[in-house]
């Protein structure tokens, strides 16, 4: 955004007291009423109270019995779903006494079948942000450039609202995020009620790519993956392990593919490498905007093979005609890809049996990113993708459109607009700045926003009616046909914000057009239950209606069987495409401005969730920087530039600026400058706005283009003197050929190669052809008569996606200790991932592991002598036991710690209310001065032992998960018992892949095992 | 052989069997001057105990102040947490636990002195010991308090004590820490007891010349009612050699101790069998430097020449270049063994100590404990007393980078590489270490003040009998 349209700086006033707030706030959801409630509830159904009448039914996930239903102590799980991104993931929440304490993936639910990414983790502290909304507001005016808002009640507020919008004699517009379900429906019979206009934008949404579905596949949709399916992945730029359409799904899926005897192929062709890129086969550095041509080069490559047979007449005349200028030479200059590569992978995909190939992210997100779409779409149709890996009729609906809030913008400047209700999105700080929305909004009579927190998008609202965050909101989400997912309140509200349904119902009603199916009170409860209702009768459950609605709410929605979408004749000819061998960028770095690179990660997605603690914490997979943006250039473009790694830089152009730490690493192409998407909030909360120098979206400007196209901007890069800043975790990202991490190397044929690189230690060559010396052992071995708890980590299934690493903080009470402390290296996760980055010597070939590092349990653990005062012991079920209450902090155990996994409490972390809501309540907070690690969730594990002893039995296999395990996408974290050689955990340990870290060295014998990274060398 | 009743009966010395004058006088005495009278002794070393100068003030506010500095900073760790020091998650060790090697080192050559050359009968110790039990005894105050310091919850501290409670939880005997804690506290118990047995008759001299009432009821009661009997000196020296013999073997046992806290872990660069005579060298090299460093100024300030001779020096840089040499040998084998070992984690630990991040540390030590004193086999050197001083203020700081090397260093490249990383000093961990300087020279200050620092009558012991004849009395 450039400065003239750039807001003053805004802050939110509030001119209450923080103990005043604090006990509104406090009052919302007090123990003490949720108790009350709950002991004038009725058996089998818990009991949620709002702070006002409305007191609604929750129904619990776990059917109680006997009398009374709940145990204050005993945690209630709540099914609900998702709504961080439109993924849509099935939750089961655990509510302790009122509080929503923890968010797990539903292991039953048909997307994420029990995973959960760390952005799902993270939704508590959404809830639990004490920079929310608290109220509603008014804006009261301007002083001193700081905007001033003043509470008001919410029957003022609505009557406000409800005036102005019938006053201005302007159609309403509803701008909002992506919708489906009930959610579609109520802005439906809104739009009817109040003839008004509803525009969505979502800006994580692949627009062109439905678009191009469209054109070649008849469905404007995206299409559905199938990438357990799939036994070759080629994959321009889209981040599906991270944040595109459906990564905990996707995860899923292509593990599935990773786990078979012939483990499924990758190649990922990208200009950055992105973890997506970083767990592929093989990686290809193509310079910025080439894959349009490396695409076109492919369909001509595959046209002369086999493939060619599987067209359509009409599509192969149409075929023929866009191929013919290209030439593989002139591809691979452009795109910095030798021709022999291109040759590789298009006879990879011509030979493979189930391939699939996918467009999307930044890398795709060009002004031609249409065009490359159909490319791929026609790539999928050559191979026989379609109807195999690629299933049209049932993919997932794309309502945004940025083209849609150009025109809404348009339409503000033409003083059209009565009101503008803004919910779920965040167009002023997603958009580029010269789109004009912050602007142009300012011109509708009345805006209002029904945002929890105070983004830019709030601020420019007159009006802020505060939502629940999902987690407290009611709703029905159909991410894709046939599947529906009940979205249930999981606790009373925190704040007195309302439910988004709630508060547009109330609105509707006070517009003298009450929406039916809302029922006489239009509780937005009602609405969902008489939408569910509505399936019902549909799907043929309507007999005991009452019944189907409790279980399904019980099991968090419904799927029903559908089909697919038979694709026979594309409808292509539409497209006068010719591609000229333009390049959006040169890769030469001294011809021109670097390109500007945006991306989006696990971390930071488009920065919806910049306000989150856990997740401004968590280490960047790639980079292991926290509380920060950065800025990665090649070592040939930052010698172009004269700056040196940690650098200050300011990138510049047009539109605005960015300023970061510059960050050198080779796997970039030349003349990229790659900053995270979703750091340099200009409002929203107090960790948000701490985080980066201004939002890299700034520097894209929109000109004339109907959509938004991130990579499109050029700027350039100055060196600035301001001190460097940029905190990584990682000490080293090489393995220095110690083995840790280890990779089984096959070749394109499937036949496993000799151990990688000359320092390929001698253990690691033992556990590649799967022999194990069990060394001699001098002392008397411990014994664990019954249980012996273990873990297997399969490295071919782990992704480094660090869901595990969220799921962690929020299950075991890790405070985050903010940048400075993570710059001292006192950052307190028990779990990290690890990444290496290895190259193989002479050669340009390289692996990229992810390891997670926790404690490993050993049975001869280094740590457990050195202790001066029995802290920390050997339990007899194997666990390396810390004993908080005992421990003076002499800190030899972490000196003595091979694995460098204990953590030291350096100092008392003050947890602001109410993110101190969110504390387990099973689990000790630790004091200054003592040592903490992972424990293997003994809560957890004391919990199913308690359970199994009630009913005379030993704890099953998979009963206990550890938070790490069960928030796994990928499943790549097996737990049990080891003394039992049925366990999943005992298989997997005894796998031919299987070895401990460093056990061969220092024969600490842990109890996590790992499992061989396995990658081909294509 | 003079058995008159004098004040003092430090002569008693010649009826000792090894008390053959001349073979002392050829060693001791300097050729040049006239010999020492017993009265020069007394009055030499008495006239430490006259009221100080603005000088002494002076430095002993420095030491307060310097005390005061590291108190505020052990308050503000204590209320905020370990947090105030730099320490990081490899490198949970750090300033301190260097510092407290570095005393506990420093507190060797005392015993060393008084001890084991009392028993090997080296004579040159005479006029040394006192001063280097002093700081035996100070140093290991210092050092104690190291420990305390670095504990997360230092007011859990006496939970390493093995004590009788109703719980019945006892420390953990595998522990180095709590080997660690027996073998300081003992060091410190017989090194002070040995300390003060030493201090009696040369109190009993000071208080027979006290002039003020309140130095008449100090050294009245802490000479303890000796009175110079022979009974006494019989006892006396039976209690002597006997606390000499039980002290010596501590000389090898508290630092070889102290090296298993580091030998006993799995942390490439400290588990290594070399440890305790290395450590143990290294502990006699650097007490020895810290010995001549207080030495030299005290000698100029209350005009000790006659009684510490260059001589002394010489024999003192002698024991500098033998340990010196073990050191740079023990240096030498842990490459050796790290290569020989063909242990990657070992080898990759000793490549990074001369080119890693902060090699310029490694180099420091090499050149302040193995190039430079080398120079002393240079006799002139040895006896050149400024730049002996030097040589030793480099040893000083050369032995505190040896353990800043071996603690620091080790812990920020072990075995993950993702988990390397570095230790940054705060201001707290300066402060805490200035405070402890301040602390042993608060103590060594008031000690000069009010307690005889050379040795009277061991001194006599080594001069010749006055005779009845001689000018100007006799004592």
């Amino acid at each position: 955004m450039s400065d003239a349209e750039t807001p003053d700086r805004v802050i939110q006033m509030d001119v209450r007291s923080e103990r005043e707030k604090m006990n509104d706030a406090k009052s919302g959801v007090s123990r003490r009423r949720f108790l009350q409630i709950l002991g004038a509830s009725s058996a089998g159904a818990a009991l949620a109270g709002c702070a006002d009448d409305k007191t609604q039914l929750l129904k619990p996930r776990v059917k109680s019995e006997g009398e009374g239903g709940q145990i204050p102590g005993v945690p209630v799980w709540f099914s609900s779903t998702c709504t961080e991104c439109s993924a849509g993931c099935g939750v089961a929440v655990k509510n302790v006494d009122g509080r929503a304490i923890k968010v797990e993936g539903a292991s039953e639910h048909p997307i994420n079948r029990g995973g959960l990414c760390a952005l799902g983790q993270s939704s508590l502290q959404s809830l639990y942000d004490p920079d929310r909304i608290r109220q509603p507001l008014k804006r009261t005016g301007e002083k001193g450039g700081v905007l001033q808002f003043s509470p008001i009640s919410w029957d003022e507020a609505l009557g406000s609202v409800a005036e102005a919008m019938a006053k201005s004699g302007k159609p309403t517009v509803f701008l909002t995020g992506e919708v489906t379900g009930a959610h579609e429906e109520l802005y439906g019979e809104i739009k009817t009620a109040l003839r008004a206009e509803h525009v969505v934008y979502d800006s994580m949404q692949p627009v062109e790519l439905t678009k191009a579905s469209e054109a070649v596949y008849g469905v404007r949709e995206i299409p559905q993956f199938q990438f357990g399916e799939a036994d070759f992945i080629l994959n321009f730029g889209a981040d599906f392990l991270e944040t595109w359409v459906s990564p905990v799904e996707f995860a899923r899926g292509w593990a599935e593919g990773r786990r078979r005897s012939i483990p499924a192929k990758t190649i990922h062709i990208e200009p950055r490498l992105s973890l997506t890129g970083a767990n592929a086969d093989l990686w290809l550095c193509s310079n910025p905007g080439s894959e349009v041509q490396l695409a076109l080069a492919l369909v001509k490559e595959l046209s002369a093979r086999s493939g060619r047979r599987q067209l359509e007449p009409g599509l192969r005349t149409y075929v023929d005609s866009i191929i013919k200028d290209t030439s593989l030479p002139e591809v691979a200059d452009i795109s910095g890809i030798a021709a022999d590569k291109i040759v590789l992978v298009a006879s990879q995909l011509a030979d493979a049996k189930a391939p699939l190939v996918i467009a999307g992210g930044t890398a795709a997100s060009t002004e031609r990113e249409f065009d490359l779409q159909v490319l791929v779409a026609i790539l999928n149709q050559m191979t026989g993708a379609v109807g195999r890996t690629v299933l049209v009729g049932r993919g997932r609906k794309v309502k945004s459109s940025a083209e849609d809030v150009l025109a809404l913008v348009k339409k503000l400047n033409d003083e059209a607009v009565g009101a503008l209700v803004i919910a779920g999105t965040n167009p002023a700080f997603n958009l580029p700045g010269d789109s004009g929305f912050s602007v142009a909004a300012r011109k509708a009579r009345v805006v209002v926003s029904l945002a929890s927190h105070l983004d830019e998008t709030a601020q420019l609202a007159d009006f802020i009616l505060p939502s629940h965050t999902g987690l407290e909101s009611w709703g029905v989400l159909n991410q894709q046909p046939g599947i529906y997912s009940l979205q249930q309140a999981t606790m009373s509200p925190v704040f007195d914000t309302r439910d988004i349904g709630d508060t547009l119902l109330a609105l509707s009603a006070s517009l003298s057009a009450p929406i039916a199916r809302g029922g006489e009170k239009g509780i937005f409860r009602d609405f969902v239950k008489a939408y569910w209702k509505e399936l019902a009768v549909k799907w043929g459950k309507s007999s005991d209606f009452e019944k189907f609605w409790h279980d399904s709410l019980a099991l968090g929605g419904f799927t029903e069987v559908v089909t697919n979408v038979e694709v026979t004749a594309p409808k292509i000819p539409f497209l006068p495409i010719s591609f000229p061998s333009v390049r959006l960028g040169d890769h030469r770095s001294d011809h021109g401005e670097p390109i500007v690179y945006p991306f989006t990660s696990v971390k930071t997605f488009d920065g919806r969730a910049a306000n989150r603690p856990w997740l401004q914490e968590l280490p960047d997979p790639m980079t292991s920087a926290v509380w920060d943006a950065w800025v990665e250039l090649h070592p040939d473009t930052a010698a172009a530039l004269n700056v040196a790694n940690g650098q200050m830089v300011a990138i510049r152009n047009h539109y605005g600026e960015v300023r970061a730490s510059v960050l050198i690493t080779p796997y970039i192409a030349k003349g990229v400058v790659a900053i995270p998407l979703g750091q340099g909030h200009r409002a929203y909360g107090r960790y948000a706005t701490s985080v980066g120098k201004g939002s890299v979206v700034d520097l894209i400007g929109m000109k004339d283009r109907k959509s938004v196209s991130l990579l499109s901007a050029r700027a350039e890069v100055s060196r600035i003197h301001e001190r460097h800043t940029l905190v990584t975790l990682a000490g080293s990202d090489s393995q220095h050929g110690r083995g840790l991490a280890k990779t089984t190397l096959l070749t394109a044929a499937g036949v496993e190669r000799s151990a990688h690189g000359a320092h390929a230690s001698e253990s690691e060559a033992d556990s590649l052809h799967g022999s194990h010396h069990e060394p001699k052992q001098m002392y008397e071995q411990r014994e664990h008569p019954l249980y012996r708890w273990g873990m297997a980590i399969d490295l071919a299934a782990c992704t480094g996606c660090s869901a595990c690493v969220v799921a962690c903080y929020a299950e075991n009470n890790i405070p985050t200790v903010g940048k400075e402390l993570c710059s001292k290296g006192r950052e307190m996760s028990w779990l990290r991932i690890e990444k290496y980055i290895d190259t193989e010597p002479h050669s340009e070939e390289f692996t990229v592991n992810f390891l997670p590092m926790m404690c490993q349990h050993c049975n001869n653990a280094p740590c457990e002598p050195v202790c001066p005062v029995y802290a920390t012991y050997h339990n007899e079920e194997g666990l390396n036991a810390m004993v908080y209450n005992r421990c003076v902090g002499t800190r030899y155990c972490s000196n003595n710690c091979s694995y460098k996994v204990r953590r030291f409490n350096w100092v008392t972390i003050d947890v602001p209310e109410p993110l101190s809501w969110q504390i387990n309540p099973d689990v000790t907070k630790r004091t200054m001065g003592v040592m903490e690690k992972c424990t293997f969730c003994v809560q957890r594990i004391a919990e199913a032992k308690d359970k199994a002893k009630d009913e005379g039995r030993l704890v099953r296999d998979g009963e206990i998960q550890p938070a790490c395990a069960q928030s796994c996408p990928t499943q790549a974290i097996a737990f049990g018992n080891l003394n039992d050689p049925e366990s999943r955990v005992s298989k997997l340990s005894n796998d031919k892949r299987a070895y401990k870290v460093l056990d061969h060295h220092i024969n600490t014998q842990p109890a996590v095992s790992y499992l061989n990274d396995i990658k081909y060398r294509l | 052989m003079s058995h008159h009743q004098t004040q003092h009966q430090h002569t008693e010395c010649t009826s000792c069997e090894d008390a053959h004058p001349s073979r002392f006088r050829g060693g001791i005495v300097p050729t040049e001057a006239k010999p020492l009278t017993y009265e020069e002794v007394n009055t030499t070393v008495l006239a430490m105990l006259e009221p100080p100068t603005y000088r002494w003030w002076l430095f002993l506010a420095l030491c307060l102040a310097a005390v005061a500095i590291g108190g505020v900073s052990w308050t503000r760790q204590i209320l905020n947490g370990m947090t105030e020091a730099g320490k990081s998650h490899p490198d949970m060790w750090g300033g301190y636990i260097t510092t407290f090697v570095f005393w506990v080192g420093i507190a060797h050559s005392g015993t060393l002195i008084s001890a084991v050359l009392y028993l090997f009968r080296a004579h040159f110790r005479m006029p040394i010991y006192r001063l280097a039990e002093a700081m035996t005894v100070f140093a290991v105050l210092t050092a104690g308090l190291f420990p305390l310091i670095h504990l997360g919850r230092v007011w859990y501290f006496y939970w390493l004590m093995p004590y009788p409670n109703e719980r019945a939880i006892w420390p953990n005997f595998r522990s180095p820490l709590l080997w660690d804690v027996f073998a300081v506290s003992t060091y410190l118990t017989i090194s002070s007891t040995f300390f003060i047995i030493g201090l009696i008759p040369d109190i009993a001299v000071a208080r027979d010349a006290a002039k003020t009432k309140f130095r008449k009821i100090l050294y009245g009661i802490t000479s303890l009612g000796w009175s110079g009997s022979h009974p006494q000196w019989k006892h006396y020296t039976a209690a002597y050699l006997f606390f000499a013999a039980l002290a010596t073997p501590l000389v090898v046992s508290v630092h070889s101790v102290v090296s298993w806290d580091f030998a006993m872990s799995i942390v490439p660069g400290w588990h290594a069998t070399i440890f305790p005579p290395y450590f143990v060298a290294g502990a006699i090299f650097s007490g020895i430097a810290m010995v001549i460093t207080i030495m030299v100024p005290l000698r100029k300030i209350f005009g000790l020449e006659r009684i510490l001779e260059p001589k002394h020096f010489d024999a003192m840089c002698k024991l500098i270049l033998l340990t010196s040499g073990i050191l740079t040998y023990s240096y030498g084998v842990e490459f050796y063994t790290a290569w020989f070992s063909n242990n990657e984690f070992e080898r990759a630990q000793f490549w990074f100590r001369p080119f890693g991040e902060v090699g310029a540390a490694f180099w420091g030590m090499t050149f302040c404990n193995c190039i430079f004193p080398q120079l002393l086999w240079i006799k002139k050197l040895r006896t050149n007393i400024p730049f002996v001083f030097c040589v030793t203020i480099l040893i000083n700081i050369g032995m505190w980078l040896e353990r800043f090397n071996i603690i620091v260093q080790s812990l920020s490249h072990e075995y993950i590489p993702y988990s390397w990383g570095w230790y940054n000093f705060s201001w707290v961990d300066i402060g805490i270490v200035i405070g402890s300087f301040g602390w042993f020279g608060m103590w060594m200050t008031l000690f000069v003040k009010f307690f005889p620092a050379v040795a009277i009558t061991e001194i006599k012991e080594i001069l010749p009998a006055p005779r009845r004849v001689a000018q100007g009395g006799n004592h």
